[in-house]
């Protein structure tokens, strides 16, 4: 049986929604789940059916979905009860579970908006829009609000499948945001989707666009070796899609969003699993290298290389890494990135492979 | 012609491997500097023709001979930018500006994957001289 979740244009809001589907279901069968990306819609595919009777409420894997450190992330845009909303995701679930189901059975199923829960910053920055509550100034605009059904998914997949990391960048208090696209994904269990889309902790990040660049590097090489393994690249992902969260005063208000397009990267595994490793793994360490003190410019450098895979990124890149290589105060502040990066570099195949990747992208 | 096929060239690997040698052993970041300031054609000539003084210095001062590019290699790396500039799509400023701009970027990545494999090799030998 297929479920559709129809595109609005909303991006993180859609692609939350399919990954809050792919949930409900794997819980519901316990078995495998399809997601893929049919540009209209994604169509969500059970391997197995759903029980007559679906019920989630007893089930542990269910529960367990709402110990997550998501949720209070989402609904960082609203001042106090996210847990009010967590447990209304929760009970709408729970209650709604068949009505949910058989509404996205129907490729013609929308979303309606003007009605229903409004939209956080922390789920869609497009969607977000004025305060979220009264203030003396009594300024405010209209909230997107979206039919609860659909909100209520969204929130579990970007609980779930979305990623929040906090940065601090001159003074400022930020949360970047991120959230993969499916192209053609098997779902299996939310905690495997989670190892795939773990950033490194511990790495300082210059801006959005650089975390986005390293979680997609990061989330390349795990698919790298998964299709290594099984000897073809069987799980497909579009894009990140990337947003920052900052705060202003009182609030915390999102700003600053794209999305990464993965088809670069996910043709070269595709292509030759074994042949991309090294690429990743020195492209991995520019971004390791590059979060230390010094060397930013080579984490900036590698971001705009993932982001656009041209020549002038290219160029830019390896001139920064001939620097890099010099840099001895750099190498004392961060010795084991250092080598690390230098028994990268002395590889010619990587740069072959980079140029491979470019060919490819700009055709 | 990407910049796969530039970077297989036989001049350009011999300047690239001459450049990873000066980078690697002799810290001659002022000729890749020199490369990262050019733009036309003949300033990517010049910075060419000055490396390969400065490489012939350094290499008359080894012990060890080390293997130099030809003059001929200069003019065939010139006339490798002339034969990517026609196949890029604008005018001819941009033609030759981003000609010069994949040549030098074939030419570096050459540079960089000798210049860190002689920074590794060094690395070792330090590390095995303290032992």
């Amino acid at each position: 049986m297929l479920y559709y979740v129809t595109k609005t244009g909303l991006d993180a809001f859609d692609t939350a929604r399919a990954w809050g589907i792919a949930i409900v279901l794997n819980t519901l069968t316990k078995d495998e789940v399809n997601i893929r990306d049919v540009d209209w819609a994604y169509e969500v595919q059970p391997l197995s059916s759903v029980p007559a009777n679906p019920s989630l409420s007893s089930n542990r894997a269910w529960v367990s979905i709402f110990a997550e450190d998501g949720w209070q992330r989402i609904f960082m845009t609203v001042r106090s009860g996210w847990q009010d909303r967590q447990d209304e995701v929760r009970q709408r679930l729970e209650s709604k579970l068949s009505n949910v189901l058989s509404n996205l059975m129907n490729p013609s199923n929308t979303v309606a908006f003007g009605t229903g829960q409004s939209l956080p910053g922390g789920l869609d920055p497009a969607g977000f829009k004025g305060l979220r509550h009264i203030t003396k100034a009594r300024y405010g605009e209209g909230q997107l609000e979206v039919e609860e059904n659909h909100w209520t998914l969204a929130c579990l997949g970007m609980a779930t499948c979305g990623t929040y990391r906090y940065s601090k960048e001159a003074g400022q208090s930020n949360w970047l945001v991120l959230l993969p696209g499916p192209q053609e994904v098997r779902f299996n269990y939310f905690r495997d989707m989670q190892d795939l889309f773990r950033l490194r902790p511990g790495l300082r990040y210059h801006g959005v666009q650089n975390a986005a660049a390293h979680y997609a590097v990061q989330l390349a090489e795990r698919l790298r070796r998964r299709a290594a393994a099984q000897r073809s690249l069987q799980d497909r992902f579009s894009s990140v899609l990337y947003f920052r969260l900052f705060g202003a005063g009182q609030q915390t208000k999102p700003a600053q969003g794209n999305q990464l397009r993965l088809e670069p990267l996910m043709e070269a595994i595709a292509r030759d699993p074994h042949g991309s490793q090294a690429m990743l793994e020195w492209l991995d360490y520019c971004f390791r290298l590059g979060s230390t003190k010094g060397a930013e410019d080579l984490a900036l450098a590698a971001t705009e290389l993932v982001m656009r895979w041209d020549t002038a990124a290219y160029d830019r890149l390896i001139r920064v890494s001939a620097h890099v290589i010099g840099h001895e105060q750099l190498r004392r502040r961060n010795p084991r990135d250092f080598d690390r990066f230098l028994r990268a570099t002395r590889n010619e195949a990587v740069f072959q492979e980079v140029m491979e990747v470019m060919s490819h992208a700009i055709t | 012609m990407q910049l796969h096929e530039v970077y297989k060239n036989q001049a350009l690997k011999e300047f690239g491997e001459a450049l990873g040698k000066a980078i690697g052993h002799e810290k001659d970041y002022a000729s890749l500097t020199d490369f990262e300031s050019a733009q036309t054609k003949v300033d990517f000539a010049d910075a060419l023709h000055r490396f390969l003084r400065r490489f012939h210095t350094m290499a008359s001062k080894r012990e060890n001979l080390w293997y130099c590019p030809s003059d001929s290699g200069v003019e065939e790396l010139a006339a490798l930018v002339d034969q990517v500039a026609r196949e890029i799509p604008g005018d001819m400023q941009v033609q030759e500006r981003e000609a010069v701009r994949l040549v030098r970027a074939a030419l570096v990545s050459r540079a960089l994957a000798r210049a860190t494999y002689i920074r590794v090799e060094q690395d070792k030998e330090s590390t095995e001289g303290g032992q």
